[in-house]
């Protein structure tokens, strides 16, 4: 198997996500909230997660819930590249009855968790690190929250119920591209002050910049004695694509070959 | 499980939901297996909660007034191999979290059970919002979910118990509180998906389910004998998913009427299961569907509401009446 630093597993992820969203074609998929979220993968993947490819439901691996799921099209990459499944599986991404079509819950290959549904993976996460703790178990829980999947009342009681039990196995990171399906943030609806909001909710809360994998990294390994850790990653939505970079309709849509060109051309990192 | 003697069954009639269903039900089930937990979204001290043994209260759980989250946390203990029940107000459980229940319970099949205090018309003194005549018509639609609705405290313990013995989500609801009346005076087999024949008789069949009505339909088959001389066969359908088809397709031979009565819309509940049943297998045998109808508008207590929808031995032999009438 091989070995990723978490850079060369960002730049794979980032290439694989740019075939899968061309090879969607004119019915298009989750590019932004899949670009925005690339180096956070990278990082858990190669640097965080204990996990094994070989044997995906080890009872000690950590767990890890895409809340978001509107990046499983960098998701299922990320899955391929380390191992889950082969990578000409990845040509069955969004096609009519295959394996990589829709939100499955396919923990065989690495998905604990069926989403699409926004607001329900973060309650599905606090619910296995409350097992976890209650049964003495040493792995640990990590939910990966949209912004604007922020916006959903659910999130907020899960919150409650995290802080309520402690749950100092459960990390949230939240993918803060700053926008949403219909436009930024502010002009749907204001999530800021969202470090005041969760360390008032019980959080220890950090701030990092989502795209810098070593940053990534050191704010992924603070410690949170008795209480769950919140990293608010703050990202760029599409990032990587030039002409869908920050842009609300880059939610979802296709790639064009000028996009793919352009990105195969400069790279991740512009 | 506690003996099921006489006396045992007449006190947890008069005293309800939390004996029954929990205090004794439940928590028999986590006594024996170690798995299970039980999660409340804040309802516990309703269900006797606090009379649960000591010893089981490191399984218990509250998420406070949060039902998404209820459903949700108990998926994520389900995934992590626990058998969770779960319980709140019905119209609370079938409908604030009704994406959480047909997604996570439902689609992915977890071992949630589901149970809904304070159906039908239990808090019809609150309003509308407060009453669960809705919740049998979307459980049904949830794929792999059962669905079950007992007919007194006895059938409610024995099922709290049963589905203990089952994998798949389970969605249970209960009418009433306390002081309910007897179906089973004794002990008795149950099943879940076997019809219980409480009556056995022809031309007209009274299909029950839930506290009171079953209670009422075998008083309806009383007053129809001794006023008109038809002796209904009467059943308790305390499983409305998987509805046991080969009983109510049996009836079709013997029966030319057959009655539905549920604390619940006449849209979708367990009218809906049996029309369907029939209707699919060409069956042609006349329904009358005894229940809750769009119309009503005004609220009380769960008597007065019982009476206004037709669902006493009474209102259920009017029906029969007119529509013997109109058959004639």
């Amino acid at each position: 198997m091989k070995h990723w630093s978490s850079e060369s597993l960002a730049d794979a992820i980032y290439q694989k996500s740019l075939d899968m969203a061309l090879g969607a074609g004119q019915q298009g998929s989750h590019i932004g909230g899949s670009f925005s979220c690339i180096e956070i993968f990278a990082v858990l993947y190669a640097d965080v997660l204990h996990y094994s490819v070989n044997d995906p439901l080890w009872d000690e691996r950590d767990r890890f819930i895409a809340s978001k799921a509107h990046c499983i099209l960098s998701h299922f990459a990320t899955l391929s590249l380390v191992g889950y499944f082969p990578e000409t599986e990845l040509s069955s991404f969004h096609q009519d009855g295959g394996l990589l079509c829709g939100h499955p819950y396919a923990p065989e290959i690495g998905l604990e968790f069926s989403g699409g549904s926004l607001g329900m993976g973060i309650s599905v996460g606090v619910g296995m690190a409350l097992a976890a703790k209650h049964d003495g178990k040493k792995h640990k829980v990590y939910v990966l929250l949209g912004d604007g999947e922020c916006n959903e009342g659910s999130v907020w009681e899960s919150f409650m119920t995290a802080n309520q039990y402690r749950l100092d196995n459960l990390t949230v990171i939240i993918d803060y591209n700053n926008m949403q399906f219909d436009d930024a943030n502010d002009k749907v609806m204001t999530l800021d002050p969202l470090g005041k909001k969760m360390e008032a909710f019980g959080f220890a809360v950090v701030e990092v910049d989502g795209h810098d994998v070593n940053a990534l990294r050191d704010v992924l390994a603070v410690r949170h004695v008795g209480k769950p850790l919140a990293v608010i990653a703050h990202t760029i939505k599409a990032k990587g694509i030039e002409r869908l970079e920050n842009k609300p309709e880059s939610h979802q849509t296709s790639l064009l070959k000028s996009d793919y060109t352009v990105a195969m051309t400069k790279g991740r990192r512009g | 499980m506690p003996q099921f003697d006489k006396k045992s069954i007449r006190s947890w009639s008069l005293l309800g939901i939390a004996p029954s269903i929990f205090i004794h039900g439940v928590a028999d089930v986590m006594k024996k297996n170690k798995n299970t937990c039980l999660i409340t979204a804040d309802t516990g001290r309703y269900c006797g909660f606090q009379k649960i043994d000591e010893e089981l209260s490191d399984r218990i759980f509250n998420v406070g007034i949060a039902e998404q989250d209820l459903i949700g946390v108990a998926a994520g203990m389900a995934l992590e191999g626990k058998q969770v029940y779960v319980t709140t107000y019905a119209p609370f459980l079938a409908f604030r979290c009704a994406d959480q229940l047909r997604h996570l319970a439902g689609s992915c099949n977890l071992n949630i059970k589901a149970i809904g205090t304070a159906a039908g018309f239990s808090a019809a003194t609150s309003g509308y919002s407060l009453m669960a005549i809705n919740d049998i018509a979307f459980a049904r639609a949830i794929p792999n979910m059962t669905v079950l609705s007992p007919a007194d405290c006895a059938e409610a313990m024995k099922m709290a118990v049963a589905i203990g013995e089952t994998d798949g989500p389970v969605y249970m609801r209960f009418c009433g509180l306390n002081n309910l009346p007897n179906v089973y005076a004794e002990d008795f087999e149950y099943k879940i998906g076997k019809a219980n024949v409480l009556k056995e008789g022809s031309k007209v069949a009274i299909l029950a389910t839930g506290t009171n009505v079953v209670w009422e339909a075998l008083r309806a088959a009383d007053m129809l004998r001794d006023n008109i001389g038809i002796e209904p066969t009467v059943a308790d359908i305390h499983t409305i998913k998987p509805l046991d088809e080969e009983f109510v397709l049996s009836l079709c031979k013997d029966h030319s009427l057959i009655v539905t009565a549920e604390e619940h819309s006449v849209v979708g509940g367990l009218g809906g299961a049996v029309s369907e049943c029939l209707s699919a297998h060409g069956a042609g045998v006349r329904q009358l569907f005894v229940g809750v109808e769009e119309k009503s508008c005004v609220f009380g207590s769960r008597k007065f509401m019982l009476e206004q929808a037709g669902l006493t031995a009474e209102g259920i032999v009017d029906r029969i009446k007119q529509c013997a009438c109109r058959n004639n």
